[in-house]
């Protein structure tokens, strides 16, 4: 694998810093860009694009992993001091312009002409919310791709989605024998919105089933269905992931079983849109893997999404001989 | 201030180094800064950057790195080793020399195990000047015990209990089966180094002097009395201060993109 250390600058005048890697012997002009996660820089968690660049150069493809303004070794000040806030920022959009010149930088100085945009959480929203209004882009990897704004702490039970209710009410459960639990309730220190939520979820089902059999769906994608109105979900989300589709582009999403954003996704997106998803099955594939949390934090998680992205690669991006 | 990205060779591997040059032509200081653990190596990088940027706002050279199994350097992290990482410093320093024949005096600056590997490297060698040391691990073994916690918190968040205790997951790596922490695999010959450290026990030449900055978070939190002690085995020069941080190295509820009440002081000293 070659690997060149480059900066290059963003249309602020900012440098920023990457990482390319290519292919010892193929020449590509397939670059997959994968995008830095939230504020972590452009190794990821546990370097998990490190070993994902490995795998996809190794699969003919040119890899870039640059660090956005304000991120990493780059140029320039992000001035939020609340961590929420500048995630939330990014799933707005703040690093597209970033993307778009990284891109920009690829075509005119490394030749490059088909773009693939991934990365996991914040860099998945981010290459989502680029890809959908570029021609060079063709295909969306994306890992945990987040599709709400983050509602912090003291807003989790306003927010929260019934798969994660879910997977609380066990851990209720087992707390139902532990004093210490108990002392907490009577001392109100626990978060009684929440559990009521969780105690009412039987018959919020049965009503939601009712509601789901008289709906049309008629829902237009370019505004937030009336359900869910005042929720968190992002409103750039939805037109853009049709956005992508109706451009025919390509995108594996794969999610985490025990992370939460694979209900947000379920519950916030993809059932609200059933009918106006069906034509588009083809072009996106949805892949959880069971019990990993969102980092794929162990080899055997991270060896199955490389497989699935191995799987993936090779259907839509097949080496040329 | 210029910024270069260089690729160091060593045994045929590489080591990922960003240089910070000053506006100087000719910086009479240099500064290597050596990253925490893991996870932690990647919480701090943004502050390491803008302290980086600081100190060459000051005249001073500055180098930042990558151990070989960390960051943008090649290997893999399960391959890691004290040893390996001393030897990895080593070539920065020696690299830093060359690209700087200037600097007449050369320090390093580390957090946590950063300040760690920093003093055992400075310890060995002769043209180590300066030691800038934030919150460092005196020992290793409590630090390994800390490294092991986590692993026992990820099983709670993941399974809602603990099924392998502290003395199986040591077992498992005795066994030569490594244990995951935070996503990094962890091998026993590396558990077992980093346990063996104990900065107390070494001996420091009089030539090298030192700043030791506690981190607090309520500024009223009384001194570490093991660094109290610890900075004692310095000569004249040497101060324990107290930084008023929270703890950047891992997950918290600010973006945390600079430490000024750490920067300033260091650079104060080196005043």
């Amino acid at each position: 694998m070659q690997t060149t250390p480059v900066i290059f600058e963003n249309r602020d005048g900012y440098k920023l810093f990457g990482v390319l890697e290519k292919p010892d012997t193929v020449e590509s002009s397939v670059t997959v860009l994968l995008l830095s996660p939230g504020i972590k820089m452009r190794v990821g968690p546990h370097r998990l694009y490190n070993k994902l660049s490995k795998k996809l150069v190794d699969l003919g493809v040119n890899v870039f992993r640059f660090d956005f303004y304000g991120l990493g070794d780059s140029e320039g000040d992000i001035d939020e001091s609340v961590l929420v806030n500048v995630y939330n920022s990014i799933q707005d959009g703040r690093f597209v312009n970033d993307t778009v010149d990284a891109i920009d930088w690829l075509e005119k100085e490394q030749a490059q002409s088909q773009f693939i945009l991934g990365g996991l959480c914040g860099g998945a929203i981010t290459g989502l919310l680029t890809g959908c209004d570029d021609d060079r882009v063709t295909g969306l990897l994306a890992l945990g791709l987040i599709n709400v704004f983050e509602g912090g702490e003291d807003n989790f039970s306003k927010f929260v989605t019934e798969g994660h209710l879910s997977s609380l009410k066990e851990g209720y459960i087992k707390k139902l024998t532990d004093f210490d639990s108990w002392k907490r309730l009577l001392s109100f220190k626990s978060d009684y919105r929440l559990i009521l939520k969780i105690l009412v979820k039987p018959f919020r089902k049965i009503v939601n089933s009712i509601k789901k059999s008289v709906e049309k769906d008629d829902t237009s994608v370019l505004t937030i269905p009336k359900e869910l109105e005042g929720s968190n979900v992002n409103p750039k989300f939805a037109p853009a992931f049709f956005k992508m589709l109706t451009t025919s582009k390509k995108m594996l999403l794969i999610f985490s079983g025990a992370d939460r954003l694979l209900w947000e996704f379920e519950e916030k997106f993809e059932s609200h849109y059933t009918k106006k998803l069906k034509p588009y099955t083809s072009q996106y594939e949805v892949i959880t893997i069971p019990q990993a949390n969102h980092i794929l934090g162990l080899k055997e998680w991270e060896d199955e999404m490389h497989a699935h992205v191995e799987n993936w690669m090779k259907q839509y991006y097949p080496l040329k001989s | 201030m210029n910024e270069k990205l260089t690729l160091l060779e060593k045994d045929g591997e590489r080591i990922f180094t960003v240089e910070h040059h000053p506006q100087e032509s000719k910086p009479e200081r240099a500064y290597i800064f050596v990253h925490p653990f893991a996870e932690e190596k990647l919480w701090s990088h943004r502050v390491y950057v803008s302290t980086a940027r600081a100190f060459c706002d000051k005249g001073v050279f500055v180098a930042r790195f990558d151990f070989r199994g960390h960051g943008d350097s090649d290997g893999e992290f399960l391959d890691s080793s004290l040893e390996g990482h001393i030897s990895d410093l080593n070539s920065v320093i020696d690299h830093v020399k060359s690209i700087c024949p200037s600097a007449t005096t050369i320090g390093l600056l580390g957090l946590r195990l950063g300040g760690t590997i920093a003093v055992i490297t400075a310890e060995s060698r002769d043209d180590i000047d300066e030691l800038i040391l934030w919150d460092p691990v005196l020992s290793g073994d409590r630090y390994m015990q800390e490294i092991l916690r986590s692993n026992l918190a990820a099983q709670m968040a993941v399974k809602g209990k603990v099924e392998i205790t502290r003395d199986d997951l040591i077992e498992q790596m005795k066994s030569g089966q490594p244990i995951n922490i935070e996503g990094y695999y962890l091998r026993y010959p590396y558990f077992e180094e980093l346990s063996s450290i104990d900065l107390v026990k070494l001996d420091y030449p009089d030539r090298m002097r030192c700043c030791l900055l506690q981190i607090v978070r309520n500024p009223k939190q009384p001194f570490n009395k093991q660094y109290q002690a610890y900075i004692e085995k310095f000569s004249g020069n040497s101060i324990i201060d107290k930084a008023h941080e929270e703890q950047f190295w891992k997950e918290i509820k600010t973006f945390y993109n600079k430490a000024d009440n750490l920067v300033n002081r260091s650079l104060e000293w080196l005043e």
